[in-house]
């Protein structure tokens, strides 16, 4: 078994873990992304679905470790990487089957919602500083770099496998120096632009009773934001300066190492967000059901809203029916090919 | 502005999004509630609140603009503004006081048909006399 197939399986396992507890942390009037009664968590049928969905989660998990044994056996490398795919589109699916479960117990949503007449304008927990720290990283890094050119290896790794084993090289350009930042900035870019969205463009509390809850909720997920926002600005300097430091194939800072510190820094800014998510008394969010496709994806052209909290999942979404939204999307997109295009 | 003041819709109501908005504007600037100089959020903030079209928002806004209690301008947003309260001859006064009259009617046999009784309605309508006076 190789370190690659370990690191692997423990991603499925960590996968599985995070989809049994995912249906839990959200607004307790709300139900595999129904409207339900405050109560009907803690009924015997809620149970049943839940166990229902963990099952059926559960069983495409072991088929991604069946996945991942066949792909070391025979050495197929989209079996291998076919695993947590499948077990995320599985997890999907059986949650959309929650859903359908709950439905019969749905309750109309109320129809009341209550805004704050305060026009104070909201801003990214931090301020400025907090948000230009992560991109002064980055350039302060690309300076260093470029003043100690000649101290650049004329050829040096620019990937690495799961295991840390440098498995392509680049000569010294500044497409191979400064990608790493490149592709940092624009992660950076987009984080903190789905954070203004929130801000911008997400409700800050449409039910009155309920208003208190979401603030508190909108808060901690910018904070992660921010937070997560910093975290990949160490990763990518340190990416970008490893040539430099290490001068050979190896990574200065191991992979695991860097996933972990990176992993810690988010779970440690996710756990509030899970926590208040927990809370009894946070109600339903003010989006019509119907609104909701497989219970994970929210279309309503007649909500001017382009963000909304998440009904699987923690923190927000897109409003797929607001015409920005593609905007979004196009940006996304843009983060995902523009580094591989480098 | 009061920390407190907020607007509440009901979607499920007969009554129309844009008239739930301005009675309910109308009767904090009436009251106080939102004094002279506050500024309102703007339409797109408080359309994303309600989770309401924009011109749904900016409808009641022109509607309350033209009654001359808000000033709408581009890039200052919605401010309230100072209004001087009308004056009536003989006649509008009375123009004006009929209206009145069958509105609180009608209001009074809504009541009545949700199944209120007079004393309720009455009693009712005596704390709300008492809040005018005061």
């Amino acid at each position: 078994m190789t370190a690659d197939s370990i690191v692997m399986a423990v991603c499925v396992l960590l996968i599985a873990v995070l989809f049994n507890w995912l249906p839990l942390w959200r607004r307790s009037s709300l139900w595999f992304a129904v409207t339900v009664g405050p109560d009907f968590r803690n009924t015997p049928d809620a149970r049943r679905i839940l166990r229902q969905y963990r099952i059926e989660m559960w069983t495409v998990a072991l088929a991604a470790y069946v996945l991942l044994w066949l792909g070391i056996r025979r050495e197929a490398i989209w079996m291998f990487a076919g695993g947590p795919l499948l077990q995320s589109l599985g997890a999907i699916v059986a949650f959309a089957r929650g859903r359908s479960r709950t439905r019969p117990y749905a309750q109309h949503p109320s129809g009341t919602r209550a805004a704050s007449l305060s026009s104070a304008s909201e801003h990214l927990p931090g301020g400025p500083a907090a948000i230009a720290a992560p991109y002064a990283m980055l350039a302060a890094v690309a300076i260093f770099l470029h003043v100690n050119w000649q101290g650049l290896p004329s050829r040096f790794p620019v990937h690495w496998g799961i295991n840390g084993t440098a498995d392509r090289w680049a000569a010294r350009t500044w497409r191979s120096v400064d990608g790493p930042l490149l592709a940092g900035f624009l992660v950076i870019a987009l984080l903190q632009a789905m954070g203004y969205m929130i801000v911008a463009a997400s409700p800050r509390g449409r039910m009155l009773e309920t208003a208190d809850w979401t603030a508190r909720f909108r808060r901690a997920n910018l904070r992660m934001i921010v937070a997560m926002g910093w975290a990949l600005g160490a990763l990518f300097a340190v990416l970008a300066l490893n040539p430099y430091l290490s001068r050979g194939d190896a990574l200065v800072i191991p992979v695991w190492l860097m996933l972990a510190a990176t992993l810690a820094v988010t779970a440690g800014f996710l756990w509030p967000v899970i926590r208040i998510s927990q809370e009894p008394g946070s109600g339903s969010d003010g989006t019509p059901d119907e609104c909701w496709k497989l219970g994970q994806i929210y279309y309503n052209p007649n909500d001017p809203a382009l963000m909304v909290e998440k009904r699987f999942g923690v923190g927000y979404t897109i409003n797929f029916g607001n015409r920005a939204s593609w905007l979004l999307v196009a940006l996304l997109l843009m983060v995902v090919f523009v580094p591989m295009l480098l | 502005m009061t920390q407190a003041a907020q607007i509440r819709i009901d979607l499920d109501s007969a009554a129309p999004v844009t008239r739930q908005i301005v009675d309910q504007l109308r009767a904090l600037l009436v009251e106080g509630e939102v004094a002279p100089d506050d500024v309102l959020p703007s339409v797109r903030r408080l359309a994303i609140d309600l989770g309401v079209h924009f011109n749904t928002v900016a409808d009641a806004y022109r509607t309350l603009a033209e009654e001359g209690w808000l000033e709408i301008s581009q890039g200052r947003g919605v401010r309230v503004r100072q209004r001087p309260a009308p004056r009536h001859d003989k006649e509008s006064l009375e123009e004006t006081l009929a209206v009145f009259r069958r509105r609180l009617r009608q209001l009074v046999a809504e009541m009545r048909a949700q199944g209120l009784s007079p004393a309720v309605v009455a009693r009712e309508l005596a704390s709300l006399v008492e809040a005018v006076k005061s």
